[in-house]
């Protein structure tokens, strides 16, 4: 029947249901008139039947002893491993900060004294600034930057890393679908 | 059995002391877990002997990696995730010419019957393993994460690392195709 196709899935969720009764009016009409759907569905619920029964073979021999030997010769340190993203894009992020400013003062480099019109802050915190880098002189000045540098790239870290993060279940699912599309072209061409 | 709900872990207590490096605990895992993971690997792998390997190099990198399980899921299904990857990593290394044509695994479930099992009942398991044996990789390993390890959808999702949608066409490809085995090896009068 042309409309068999529309009936697919509501067919295969039956199968798969405990129950026999069919609450879907439409689907039952079309079974009652469709010989290849009604098939369909008798073979879909003798293999949900059989899988339902399907056992789990035996070992052919205990793992355990054999595991735990394995397992006594690795030490029960875990190996080196990459830090998460999350931690070493911010960590990177304030390294760069440090680095920097540490660069900037071993080659010479005339720091401004103050920061750029776009990155000053509100005028009510000026004086505190002014009042923290005062006594501090020239270590001042570089302290002064450290704190911009550090909040620039730490934010930028922290930002990217959660666009990251936020991304990832979509790169997770566009991995897999890829995945799938390759498999299924694999399987084509070995048929 | 109601699939989808939260359920404690009957491992969590082994899983808390081998995160603490003891053994035994460890041991406790292995021997509650390891009918699964065989069945798991030898479905991927399609051979007794790389089944068995790779089980106890599974759980090995499980072992390894314990420290840094932090419960986000539950233990049984990062274990499987890890005997997935380290499975698939090996069939690809090895290509299908791992697979052994006889199944061994449908002997060997065989003799788990009760004397009084009836031959129709043998015929059907034996053609429900040969069945399973045609499909591919994929459709296998779907087929017992639901059924034989009895996971949800979700932890079958996260177990092979695959959206939930790619896991439930799958496990209905799967159904559609062993179905039609199925049929095709049925005696016909």
């Amino acid at each position: 029947m042309s409309n068999c196709r529309t009936y697919h899935d509501r067919i295969a969720e039956l199968a798969n249901a405990t129950t026999d009764s069919i609450s879907d009016l439409a689907l039952q009409q079309h079974l009652a008139q469709c010989p290849s759907c009604r098939a369909e569905l008798a073979r879909l619920r003798r293999a949900e039947t059989v899988l339902r029964a399907w056992p789990l073979a035996p070992l052919p021999h205990d793992l355990v002893a054999p595991v735990m030997a394995r397992i006594a010769r690795y030490p029960t340190e875990p190996g080196w491993q990459w830090l998460p993203w999350t931690v070493w894009v911010p960590a990177l992020a304030i390294t760069i900060t440090i680095g920097t400013v540490l660069a900037a003062n071993l080659v010479g480099l005339k720091l401004p004294e103050s920061a750029p019109a776009a990155l000053t802050l509100p005028p009510a915190t000026m004086p505190i600034m002014a009042s923290l880098r005062q006594p501090l002189g020239a270590a001042g000045r570089d302290l002064f930057w450290a704190i911009w540098f550090g909040l620039f790239f730490t934010l930028a870290g922290v930002g990217v890393s959660l666009g990251l993060m936020s991304r990832q279940s979509q790169l997770d699912d566009l991995t897999a679908d890829l995945r799938e599309r390759w498999e299924a072209l694999r399987e084509t061409a070995r048929l | 059995m109601q699939r989808g709900t939260v359920v404690q872990d009957p491992l969590d207590v082994w899983v808390a002391r081998a995160r603490d490096g003891d053994h035994d605990a460890f041991g406790e895992i292995v021997r509650h877990t390891q009918t699964q993971v065989y069945n798991l690997a030898y479905q991927i792998l399609r051979n007794p002997q790389e089944a068995e390997d790779l089980a106890q190099v599974a759980y090995v990198r499980a072992w390894r990696a314990l420290p840094n399980f932090r419960g986000d899921s539950r233990f049984s299904t990062w274990l499987y995730r890890i005997v997935t990857n380290t499975c698939l990593n090996r069939r690809r290394q090895l290509g299908r010419s791992v697979e052994l044509g006889d199944d061994h695994l449908a002997l060997a479930a065989d003799g788990q019957l009760q004397p009084e099992s009836s031959v129709i009942e043998r015929q059907t398991r034996r053609e429900l393993w040969s069945a399973v044996g045609e499909l591919p990789e994929r459709y296998r390993t779907v087929l017992t994460l639901f059924y034989q390890a009895q996971l949800s959808y979700d932890d079958i999702a996260a177990s092979l690392t695959l959206p939930l949608g790619t896991v439930k066409a799958q496990l209905s490809r799967a159904r559609r195709a062993l179905a039609r085995l199925l049929e095709r090896d049925e005696p016909h009068e």
